[in-house]
């Protein structure tokens, strides 16, 4: 058994490498399976039977589907945060931003004196 | 470096040939004791007990069903993904101590993450819209905003035993590979390591539960519900390499549970009968708990299914985090 120790970038590297190889041998190997059996039969989209006519109805985008889900599951998070936010005065937005801000620069503060300290 | 050796590794063991024979007995065995365990015989007629149904089905699919094209798909791109996505799963072997040629270095968490969460995510990606279709794009969504929620609990869930073990004094510091060797040491370090390795446990096995796609969180795939989202079109070789994917992807799971949180063949070593005993069962504990827990609940709805992910994945594993940083800063 061999441990190779290395800096995370070599690491990254020579493992991108090997993926490279492998995702091209198996390549190759999917290749040669499946070149004589593609079929042109029944070649238009599955939308459970119907024609394509179907999908110029209107329809939520993928964007309002991904948001609608969001809202969903982190539904009290986003009230807040519409309430607070959009509010329609910019003075609030300004407070409300300097403040999460302001909170964020004193916490990088204290982890640069405690890792200094540390170090 | 031993070039051959990285060769080996990375085609036969723990490779592409030895993880594709865990995977289709994973499969099996997932199927057969969630069969058991709802009562019906789950697989049973091809090989003893069953056994290699997932190799038959594998078999029928890569060498006798066609691929069918669709008018918009593009079969090479989504064979591409596939493969990117296996690939990138086998390449994250290559961190934990079970392959004859190891990568540690510092930090390499991340280097794990950007392979096992980036790159898989990355290629399955591709692979779902190469082949365009409402369903498909429905399920992806889902798969997205699963996703979005699942990949930090894995990574705050992972890093609890590498920060404990790199604090005991284990080098290269936040490694795997001192990780998945320290680990059964970290239980019985002190209460608070003890709590912190008990809350990673159960988060990466609910969050392990999402990521795999498994009851209550098969939500992007929704049988019935979306036809079967992301893979609706896939058919012969392409099904085939999903469910490969898919079988890889369990396999390493169990694989990390038992390395990471269980401590692998450890404090036997991976060369004597007791290690591989000892490897050999806890594999099996971790599969069989993803397994109880697949059989054991309907699918959630997709609100419901991140709620869920976020209350009982990512909230224990920020609160083991945090008693693993106690332990590191006080005790």
């Amino acid at each position: 058994m061999t441990t190779v120790i290395s800096d995370p970038f070599t690491a990254t590297l020579v493992m991108t490498g090997a993926m490279v190889l492998l995702a091209v041998v198996m390549y190759i190997i999917v290749l040669s399976i499946r070149r004589a059996r593609v079929t042109q039969l029944g070649n238009e989209m599955y939308i459970g039977g119907e024609s394509e006519d179907i999908l110029s109805l209107k329809v939520p985008s993928v964007l309002a589907l991904y948001w609608g889900i969001v809202k969903r599951s982190w539904k009290k998070a986003f009230d807040i945060l519409r309430d607070v936010v959009h509010t329609g005065i910019l003075n609030e937005w300004y407070s409300y931003m300097s403040i999460w801000l302001g909170l964020l620069l004193l916490l990088s503060i204290i982890a640069i004196v405690t890792y200094m300290y540390m170090h | 470096m031993d070039v051959a050796l990285l060769i080996l590794s990375i085609l036969i063991f723990p490779g592409l040939m030895f993880i594709t024979s865990l995977a289709l007995f994973s499969e099996w065995l997932l199927r057969k004791l969630a069969a058991r365990m709802q009562n019906r015989m789950g697989p049973s007629y091809t090989g003893p007990i069953g056994i290699i149904q997932p190799f038959a089905d594998l078999i029928k699919l890569l060498f006798a069903k066609e691929v069918k094209k669709q008018r918009y798909s593009a079969i090479g791109m989504a064979e591409i993904g596939l493969i990117l996505s296996i690939s990138s799963v086998v390449v994250s072997l290559l961190l934990l101590p079970i392959s004859p040629i190891r990568f540690a270095s510092t930090y390499d968490i991340i280097v794990f993450i950007y392979f096992y969460a980036v790159w898989h995510t990355i290629g399955l990606i591709i692979a779902v819209l190469s082949y365009p279709n409402p369903f498909t794009v429905a399920g992806l969504s889902r798969l997205i905003a699963i996703t979005v929620v699942v990949e930090p609990t894995v990574f705050i869930a992972l890093l609890i035993p590498t920060l404990l073990a790199s604090n005991m004094g284990c080098t290269p510091q936040y490694s795997i590979f001192c990780a998945s060797t320290w680990s059964w040491r970290l239980w019985l370090e002190s209460p608070t390591s003890f709590i912190a390795m008990a809350l990673g446990l159960v988060s990466i096995l609910i969050a392990s539960q999402a990521k795999l796609g498994l009851k209550p969180f098969d939500i992007p795939e929704a049988e019935q519900e979306l036809i079967a989202g992301h893979i609706t079109e896939y058919s012969g070789t392409l099904l085939a390499l999903y469910n490969l994917s898919h079988d890889i992807k369990l396999a390493f799971t169990a694989l990390i549970i038992t390395y990471l949180f269980l401590g692998g063949p450890y404090p036997y070593g991976h060369l004597n009968i007791a290690g591989i005993l000892l490897l050999i069962l806890k594999y099996l504990a971790s599969l069989t708990v993803l397994t109880a827990i697949r059989a054991s609940f309907g699918r959630f709805r997709i609100d419901q299914g991140l709620n869920i992910i976020m209350k009982y994945g990512l909230a224990p594993s920020i609160a083991g985090l945090i008693a693993a940083l106690i332990d590191v800063l006080l005790l």
